[in-house]
């Protein structure tokens, strides 16, 4: 009984391993793949330094930062936000250029 | 079963070579189709390992003594329970154990990606997942097969180290195993990411949840394994710096190293390079722990089966470790941040202090355990460093390592002011060296207990002092109640009062283990029914004798009365434990446990006239190391429950 379940399983997971191989041919990268992932990686920035932005309002409630300190890091983390949505800006004007 | 489990490990290689064919390929035609094919061949692998892990499992529960590993581990007088988990007593149920969960996890991982379109990176990462498995499987179907029979069937098999039979050790060997295993996926997407050039903190976002369950099964791991020494080894301690113990816990150095730096990486963008190096570190010594837990290269309480798999696991260390290190040198240009430190006021700088005494307790204690090794390589013979060199050398890091662990919740990112720092610090400061004056006039007078204590005071303090400023600051601007504000707080920075909680565990091992190691009072005493011996505050008295038949084993118990002055708290039965299919008795501790101490006997000496030898001792705050065992995984927990999905579509 246990070999047939076993050949059984080859038969059947041979099958659903080479299936992908008799569908058309799709290139693993594509024209715009790296746009895509700069524009991901740029959201995930942006979304990094505003939940920065939380943190050290949160920081300096609790005392952790004075308020030159909390002014310089807001200074700080809010140019690094507003870069990466214009370079998100860019990237979509450009993508939108393309199209 | 023998040869659905053979057929089916067999299989598993043949599907992770096909993969790893299907997935190179697919990289070098650039064909998505190939990649696809490939993760496939990931998903199939799990399921032939998992048969092969049935087959075994199998074997186990029928008594199939034809097969060597079966007869080696188990007989019919086993428990259930203990037949089961005889699976990974020995090196090659270990091993199979290995690939079966590594095959489990490649295809979750699989499974974790479906909804993004495959790219360079995932294709990578598949490879480098099917490469390790490669090597497991290899190791299984041609070099130790764990269904290999012995040409005969012998009427009974030789049964379970009486050591191993013990719910602690049913637990242990897999929690540490999920833990080495769990590090591979961050591996292989830091792999990934220098192959492909992707220099963002991608990978470490990615992998988060991977590094600190792995993190926190190897705590689970290293605790269980301390428990079970305790109450099974018999003699009294729960930590011997023992090779294999050293093996679990030098991983479990470098990954907390960089699950710290993962957040710097994470935040500020830098520190990319040393996170590399780190998980790099992590992952080789993982399978470093792996080949030193059954090879029997070193001598340890672990040598329950070893047999040489040395060459085989040197050569695969030795490729991942060159292999690692090339690639982090010729992609560390791409790597380098221009950022760096801003000042050495800021919770970044107490990251990176902390990485370094981390690193210096992993290198300190590497190479404690090589030592033997390092020595018979020069001198012709191993010569082993006990434990007086790891204490001497660790226990002044630890201290080191606490203190910063207080200093880093209450200190800004970038960088924090000396006004700041005197504001947040000096209420715990003040408190710990009130705590500290409290216990020299307690006669706690050992300095680095006292030293251990204060610090463990200053840490809780900062704690402490952290979440009720948090708490109140949340109540101001929000109205909350403060119970509420508490909660809402605790769960909404879950990530970050998780952390704290462990920090909050740390401390309360640290009061374990100060206490335990420097107030142990012991003494050894011959009984006669009637006689006492005292220790303490306690007199245990010798009450009654019995002997009786349990599962598969004879047990020999000493009834003794434990008394404080004139109360009787109860009674304790130390046992001696005669095996069916064992060569030696065995002793097994009888334990009363309470937050103050615990008290501890062993009866190594049994006369034929009734007399008993007994150990005994009491350990002072113990129970905590277990307590804050159970806190640091809680908050390990906590921090990595996921942030709920806000819209998947946006």
């Amino acid at each position: 009984m246990a070999l047939p379940i076993f050949f059984f399983a080859v038969a059947v997971l041979a099958v659903f391993v080479v299936m992908p191989l008799f569908q058309p041919p799709e290139p693993l990268v594509k024209t715009g793949d790296d746009a895509r992932r700069r524009v991901a990686a740029l959201e995930l920035e942006k979304v990094s330094y505003l939940r920065a932005l939380k943190d050290i309002e949160f920081e300096r409630a609790t005392g952790k930062i004075n308020d030159d300190d909390y002014e310089d890091l807001k200074g700080f983390y809010t140019r690094k936000a507003a870069e990466a949505l214009e370079a998100l800006d860019r990237l979509a004007g450009k993508r939108g250029g393309a199209a | 079963m023998v040869t659905l489990g053979t057929l089916s490990q067999g299989a598993a290689l043949v599907f992770t070579l096909a993969s790893m064919v299907l997935l190179l390929v697919g990289l070098m035609r650039n064909d998505l189709r190939w990649i696809r094919a490939g993760k496939r061949g990931l998903v199939a692998v799990a399921a032939f390992a998992t048969l092969a892990s049935i087959a075994l499992a199998w074997l186990f529960l029928s008594d199939s003594f034809q097969v060597e590993y079966v007869a080696s581990y188990s007989d019919r007088a086993l428990p259930v329970f203990y037949k089961l988990t005889a699976f990974w007593a020995g090196q090659k149920g270990s091993l199979l154990f290995w690939a079966w969960v590594l095959a489990g996890f490649s295809a979750l991982v699989v499974y974790n990606n479906r909804r993004e379109p495959d790219s360079k990176v995932t294709a990578y990462v598949y490879l480098v997942l099917a490469g390790t498995l490669a090597f497991f499987l290899f190791l299984l179907t041609v070099v130790t097969n764990p269904f290999e029979v012995l040409g005969f069937t012998p009427p009974d098999g030789q049964g379970l180290n009486p050591m191993l039979q013990n719910p602690g050790m049913v637990f242990h060997p897999p929690t540490l195993f999920l833990g080495y295993i769990g590090f591979t996926v961050p591996f292989a997407y830091a792999v990934a990411a220098m192959v492909t050039g992707t220099t963002d903190a991608a990978w470490i976002r990615k992998t988060r949840a991977w590094n600190v369950l792995s993190w926190i099964f190897l705590t689970v791991g290293i605790i269980l394994g301390g428990q079970w020494a305790y109450v099974e080894l018999g003699w009294g301690g729960y930590w011997a710096w023992d090779p294999v113990e050293n093996a679990s816990f030098i991983p479990w150095l470098t990954s907390t190293a960089f699950i710290h730096t993962a957040i710097i990486q994470e935040r500020r963008g830098i520190m990319r390079v040393w996170n590399m190096v780190l998980i790099l570190l992590t992952f080789v010594l993982c399978i470093f722990g792996t080949y030193l837990v059954r090879s029997g290269v070193l001598q340890s309480v672990h040598d329950f089966g070893a047999t040489g798999l040395g060459g085989y696991f040197l050569v695969f260390l030795g490729i991942t470790l060159l292999g690692g290190l090339y690639l982090i040198a010729e992609s560390y240009d791409e790597f380098r941040t221009p950022g760096t430190l801003e000042s050495y006021l800021s919770r970044e700088s107490t990251f990176l202090f902390n990485n370094v005494i981390l690193l210096a307790l992993a290198f300190a204690t590497l190479f404690g355990t090589v030592f033997p090794l390092i020595s018979e390589a020069v001198v012709g013979n191993k010569v082993t460093v006990g434990q007086p060199f790891f204490n001497q050398v660790n226990t002044p890091l630890f201290l080191v390592l606490l203190g910063i662990t207080g200093v880093c919740p209450l200190i800004g990112w970038r960088k924090a002011s000396p006004a700041n720092l005197r504001k947040n610090f000096l209420r715990p400061a003040v408190g710990a060296l009130v705590v500290g004056a409290v216990l020299v006039a307690a006669g706690i007078r050992q300095p680095y207990a006292w030293l251990a204590f204060t610090l463990a005071a200053f840490v809780a303090g900062t704690i402490v002092q952290e979440f009720v400023v948090a708490v109140a600051a949340r109540s101001r601007l929000t109205g909350e109640a403060s119970w509420n504000a508490a909660l809402r707080l605790l769960w909404r920075l879950r990530r970050r009062y998780g952390g704290h909680l462990v920090h909050l565990g740390l401390v309360l091992i640290v009061v374990g283990i100060a206490g335990s190691s420097a107030y142990k009072l012991e003494t050894q005493a011959t009984l006669s029914r009637g006689e006492s011996v005292e220790i303490g505050r306690y007199r245990l008295e010798y009450e009654n004798f019995r002997i009786y038949d349990k599962f598969n084993r004879t047990v020999y118990a000493a009834t003794l009365g434990v008394f404080a002055g004139d109360d009787r708290l109860g009674a304790l039965d130390a046992e001696r434990r005669y095996y069916i299919n064992a060569k030696n008795p065995t002793t097994e501790v009888a334990l009363r446990t309470t937050l103050r101490e615990d008290l501890y006997v062993t009866m190594p000496g049994l006369a034929r006239n009734g007399d008993i030898t007994v150990k005994v001792a009491v350990n002072p705050l113990l129970v905590w190391i277990w307590i804050g065992g159970g806190l640091m995984v809680v908050g390990g927990v906590l921090a990595v429950i996921p942030a709920r999905r806000k819209g998947r579509a946006s």
